[in-house]
């Protein structure tokens, strides 16, 4: 009885291992040469949501942690502060939409002297969201005094898609593109103890876009 | 027998806290980065716009008091403080002097807010309208803007009060975007305000 719950045991955690993977995928478009001197930084900002985006707080925090990691990182002025630097031409209301509206950013009074002092040489735009697409299964759980478990299995399979657009405040112009698209199944087994293997896609996501990022700004040669 | 009592009373305290939520924004604001107009006003604050507290209880929810009177205070005396070439703030009663340009009496007409709940999203949404007064320093009303201003925040695991705060502040800051956008290009506001020979300093 024990082997034969510890060989199901191991055919469901197998199967669910199988099941729990990640495919992400990274592109890039490069528009113009990049490269960041000493003393310059960039910031990262999620767009308004005046457009409809819904990229959450939590993601631009990853991408902004990761890209400011480690000897080869880049250093990232925190959001916050440079929407107050900039305010108010940078509230989700009045922020520019597309690369055509950043001349009249720039020729608002005291903008440019505001973005010299901030060090800020590249403004990175963050679209996109996490989304669960599918779902199916199900587990129930039951408590008796002395005793309690579950059973079932229960998945569902999330997908992160984010776009992250460069611009080059210095020259004015949009750097490239970076996008990443990631999926990924999280399952639930359970003969008694639940054991969740749960696919962290937008972690995922956060750390692939994160790492072009820092290779695109950092990164130097002709356009594309 | 005094243990259930004290059981019963500690009870009723848990639920009667977890049945209201409060909120005060304490931030501060930034300054606008423009340039200011070459006026000298009044800003004139009222107490209602001072003490301005939100209270709503809905059947079946906790209910909210978000506090925003300082709040208000602090948004535009950054706001006006950057706006205009010099401010002097007054109280409810004042006219303030004859060297004024214009006085500028900010007005909270309304505050409403949305929970997860209601929309069946994540997110707390915050609606906030404003009228903003200017008049002549004899008395006559120039022009009255409307301010509309919105603000959202994603729903915080365990922590609603931070969410409803992030919204009202975000709103608020959207009222100070609207308010330094619409001001100085309103037609009705430049014609009222600035002599020819402001509007060529200006």
């Amino acid at each position: 009885m024990a082997r034969s719950l510890i060989h199901y045991m191991s055919l469901i955690v197998s199967c669910a291992a199988l099941g729990a993977c990640i495919t992400t995928r990274v592109e890039e478009t490069k528009d113009a040469a990049t490269g960041i001197e000493k003393g310059e930084s960039i910031v990262i900002l999620a767009s308004s949501f005046h457009t409809g985006n819904e990229t959450e707080d939590d993601f631009v925090n990853c991408v902004t942690k990761r890209v400011a990691r480690g000897r080869k990182g880049v250093d990232v002025m925190a959001d916050e502060d440079f929407r107050d630097a900039l305010f108010p031409w940078l509230e989700p209301r009045l922020a520019p939409r597309d690369l055509s509206d950043l001349p009249e950013l720039l020729q608002r009074p005291g903008i440019n002297e505001a973005i010299a002092d901030s060090g800020v040489r590249y403004v990175v735009w963050l679209k996109g969201d996490t989304d669960q697409t599918s779902s199916g299964g199900g587990l129930s759980c039951a408590a008796a005094p002395g005793a309690a478990g579950c059973f079932g299995l229960a998945w569902w399979e999330d997908q992160s898609a984010y776009e992250a657009i460069i611009w080059d405040l210095q020259d004015g112009v949009q750097s490239g593109t970076l996008s990443t698209d990631v999926s990924g199944t999280s399952v639930i087994p359970a003969i008694v103890i639940p054991l969740p293997l749960i696919a962290r896609v937008q972690a995922a996501a956060c750390k692939g876009l994160a790492t072009q990022l820092r290779v695109f700004i950092a990164g130097d040669g002709p356009a594309a | 027998m005094r243990y259930k009592i004290l059981f019963i009373a500690f009870s009723c305290i848990f639920i009667l806290t977890a049945c209201s939520k409060s909120v005060v924004v304490a931030t501060d604001f930034p300054r606008p980065v423009m340039e200011p107009m070459p006026l000298k006003v009044g800003v004139r604050y009222t107490d209602s716009l001072r003490e301005y507290v939100h209270e709503q209880k809905n059947p079946l929810e906790p209910g909210w008091s978000i506090d925003i009177g300082a709040a208000n205070i602090r948004l535009f005396d950054a706001l006006f403080g950057g706006m205009f070439r010099e401010i002097s703030v007054l109280n409810e009663s004042e006219d303030g002097d004859v060297t004024l340009d214009a006085i500028i009496e900010p007005v909270m007409e309304n505050f409403e807010y949305s929970l997860p709940d209601h929309s069946g999203s994540d997110q707390y949404a915050v609606w906030i309208r404003y009228q903003i007064r200017v008049i002549a320093p004899d008395g006559e009303l120039i022009a009255n803007l409307p301010v509309k201003a919105y603000g959202q925040a994603t729903e915080q695991m365990l922590d609603s009060e931070e969410s409803m705060e992030m919204a009202t502040i975000i709103a608020m800051r959207d009222a100070a975007a609207t308010i330094a956008a619409e001001f100085s290009s309103d037609a009705t506001i430049r014609s009222g305000l600035l002599t020819p020979e402001l509007e060529e300093e200006s």
